[in-house]
């Protein structure tokens, strides 16, 4: 059971696409090309074209100038390898899984993996400092609540909810659902949508256009009472999902210097290994990093970058940096009033 | 000379460029100075191969670097995985796994001399049974094909499908979706995904930590091991930058670089110095779980080792190879053991109850605009014992093996620490310390 095997290859991928294209009607040397481009790195037109019109691979036939149809009686098609199933099975046992199987479904699968042993249990996996306020994934409401949005997101329809904010004041919400994000630690989702607002001169729904931030975030477990208004928009959004995230990655990048003592180097690179980042090394001992962030994280970045002390300093934007100097001129009048009192 | 290949044999060397490329992404040609340049021509080559759009080149003082630029909050899949889909193999292999699947239809049971002569006949390729047979009984091993047995024959056909109706099947590729960017062993999520050829278009995460994903091929066999209850060795290295060019040893290094380092002791206050080279250790442990940091992006396996009888976390990374050894007939008890010794576990140390770390801080908290720190005390802090003892005056307590472990998160109030306690003089000096630095950095 091997994790790194050639089943799984992206050669094998791109040669099952061909011979799948092939048994039906033949396939072009362009097509070849084309999935080989599609599926393939970026040099596998250099080895794995040749060693079909080689021959040294024999799955293809010439049947005329510009066709080659496949030697194989049927698709290409492999089972679920032993490691796919005992995936899915350890799937089955994570407490998030009702959020996408009902009841019924879950005893379905669990009874068509019954022979199947899983490659890990829950409790093998220790997440020690992950917040404890995440969601309650157990609660019906918050289940068919996933389910309804993530059938919304799916099809792309518009959606109005009740909606409580942090401070437990509650708004109705309409909104065109675009992605699903996870945050692991909070273990937490939240929903990624375009707000939908009523043009009144024009009479008619549409995206907010004197907004620079379109996308708004929701937490899952505070939507409640969803419904499908059957709003129709006349215009797909403005930008795709991924742009929309994109944009909102909008803030001035932070720029920090590291300076290698206390392991910090290996620390940062890895702690901030999740935000898009550019790393320079000054000297022998001090390298810059830039953070590029979404303004609405900016507290969140802000702290990460106080837990680590004096080896990382903030040189810019100087937004950023006054943030970091007023709560360390709190926290000196706090010491210097210590003092002062013994 | 041998020429350019995509493909490879073993991951384990591409591993570590992709991970520098990735983690680090500062180091130009000559900083890989342990390997020779056409070493690290063709890994970049390959790497450039294999995740061209995420290549960003760029030249700092005449000098180019290569990094892998990736915002794990846009990404649907996680392109990190498309390393494990460069397996090398031969050209019998290739044949072989189309023809006998082809042949091997629903149904179809045959012997490996009946597939090699069915191979003949309809592809004309002459193939040895024997090695029709190797790649048969492979198969079987991977779950592709099963066997049966009568009499002394060994017939072979392909798995069926698993039973379960279309829909509960695309709800499954539902979840699948969403598991391969947070799953262990996300590669498989993500092999699953190419191969119902599905795409996801539904979920995205943050504070993902892709790299993870690099050190799956470490973590199988960990897992099976834990599954099994076996012992393991262990060939344990630092894959931080390892020569001396980046690390510059003092005597009171908080010293993750160091591998003898990776393996968490109470006794942190008699470090030795760091060593200048790289240092291979090989460990036979009992593996208990895996202990993962959802915000420092390090992963960790949590084991027994036998002969110092003590626990401790080697964090995954550093971990270059596994065997897998004879079972351990007293799991269970350390696992029980290791589950009373978590109160005390802030992060990953362990240690014994004479050498426990007490720290008390005295927090600053305005009521009622300010209950937001309150509720980060209580959802961030493992256990402390959080009290109102005036008004916007809170203190949180806690008893740990390794009070270092909360420097970092004690850190984030900074602003609204009163007083920072503790039995441990090197903790309160340093923490001191470290805001009389930062004070005089920024100028305030």
């Amino acid at each position: 059971m091997n994790l790194f095997s050639e089943v799984y290859g992206c050669y094998y991928q791109v040669v099952s696409s061909i011979l799948n294209k092939a048994l039906t009607g033949g396939i072009s040397p362009q097509e070849m090309a084309a999935i080989t481009a599609q599926a393939g790195f970026a040099e596998s037109c250099l080895f794995i074209l040749p060693k079909l019109y080689a021959k040294e691979w024999h799955f293809l036939e010439q049947t005329s100038e510009n066709s080659y149809a496949s030697r194989l009686s049927n698709a290409p098609e492999c089972p679920l390898t032993l490691l796919q199933k005992r995936w899915l099975k350890s799937l089955l046992s994570d407490e998030r899984i009702r959020l996408f199987l009902t009841e019924e479904a879950l005893l379905q699968a669990q009874t068509a993996f019954a022979e199947v042993e899983p490659l890990w249990t829950p409790e093998q996996f220790y997440y020690y400092d992950r917040f404890e306020n995440g969601d309650n994934f157990s609660t019906i409401e918050y289940q068919e609540n996933f389910r309804t949005v993530l059938e919304a997101v799916r099809s792309q329809t518009v959606i109005s909810f009740h909606y409580r904010s942090a401070k437990g004041k509650q708004t109705q919400r309409i909104c065109l659902p675009l992605k699903i994000e996870y945050s692991s630690k909070n273990n937490r989702f939240r929903l990624l949508a375009l707000p939908i607002v009523w043009a009144k001169n024009w009479f008619r729904w549409q995206y907010p256009t004197d907004k620079k931030r379109y996308l708004d975030h929701f937490n899952l477990a505070n939507i409640a009472n969803i419904s499908f208004p059957n709003i129709q928009l006349q215009s797909p959004p403005p930008l795709s999902p991924e742009a929309l995230i994109q944009q909102s990655y909008d803030a001035e990048p932070v720029h920090l210097l590291i300076t290698n003592r206390r392991n910090a180097l290996d620390r940062a690179m890895l702690h901030f290994a999740n935000y898009d980042k550019d790393t320079t090394q000054i000297d022998g001992e001090t390298w810059e990093c830039v953070i590029y962030y979404d303004s609405a994280m900016e507290t969140e970045l802000l702290i990460e970058i106080l837990s680590f002390g004096p080896v990382v300093k903030v040189t810019a934007p100087q937004h950023f940096v006054d943030l970091i100097k007023e709560r360390l001129a709190k926290q000196m009048q706090f010491i210097r009033a210590q003092s002062d009192s013994l | 000379m041998s020429e350019f290949q995509e493909l490879v044999k073993s991951l384990a060397k591409s591993r570590e460029y992709v991970r520098d490329f990735y983690i680090y992404g500062f180091k130009s040609r000559e900083d890989f100075d342990n390997k020779s340049p056409r070493t690290y021509d063709n890994e970049r080559r390959r790497m450039e191969s294999w995740l061209a759009s995420y290549i960003r080149s760029c030249y700092h003082k005449n000098v180019k670097t290569v990094s892998l630029s990736l915002n794990t909050n846009l990404l649907s899949v996680n392109p990190l995985c498309r390393i494990f889909e460069a397996k090398s193999f031969t050209n019998n292999d290739i044949l072989l796994h189309f023809y006998l699947l082809d042949i091997l239809q629903a149904d179809c049971f045959m012997t490996a001399d009946a597939l090699s002569d069915a191979i003949m006949d309809r592809f004309q390729a002459d193939i040895e049974t024997q090695l029709v047979r190797k790649k048969a009984n492979e198969y079987v091993a991977e779950g592709i094909l099963q066997t049966k047995k009568q009499g002394k024959r060994v017939y072979y056909f392909r798995s069926a499908p698993l039973p379960l109706p279309d829909t509960v099947w695309q709800s499954l590729m539902d979840a699948v979706c969403f598991y391969q960017l947070d799953a262990p062993l996300g590669f498989v999520g993500y092999s699953l995904i190419k191969h119902f050829d599905t795409t996801n278009t539904a979920f995205c995460v943050k504070h993902g930590y892709f790299v993870h994903v690099l050190e799956d091929e470490i973590l199988l066999p960990l897992l099976l091991a834990i599954n099994e209850h076996r012992d393991v060795l262990l060939k344990v290295q630092s894959n931080k930058p390892n020569n001396h060019k980046y690390v510059t040893p003092k005597a009171d290094k908080k010293s993750d670089n160091n591998p003898a380092d990776s393996i968490q002791t109470h006794n942190k206050r008699n470090r030795s110095n760091l060593s200048l080279q790289p240092n291979v250790q090989t460990l036979q442990v009992l593996p208990l779980r895996i202990t993962v940091s959802t915000r420092t992006g390090r992963r960790y396996l949590c084991v027994r080792r036998i002969q110092q009888e003590c626990f401790f976390h080697i964090r995954l990374d550093h971990i270059k190879e596994v065997t897998l050894m004879s079972e351990n007939t007293d799991f269970a008890f350390y696992q029980q053991k290791l589950t009373e010794c978590l109160p005390h576990c802030f992060g990953v140390c362990f240690g014994n109850s004479s050498h426990m770390d007490e720290i008390r801080l005295t927090l600053s908290i305005q009521e009622p605009y300010e209950l937001y720190i309150l509720n980060r005390l209580q959802t961030e802090g493992r256990g402390g014992t959080i009290k109102k003892i005036a008004e916007h005056t809170y203190t949180y307590t806690i008893s740990v093996y390794e009070g270092m472990e909360l420097m970092p998160w004690i850190k984030t109030f900074i602003g609204r620490i009163i007083l920072f306690e503790s039995n441990n003089e090197h903790l309160r000096t340093r923490f001191y310390q470290d805001l009389e630095t930062m004070a005089a950095m920024y100028e305030v």
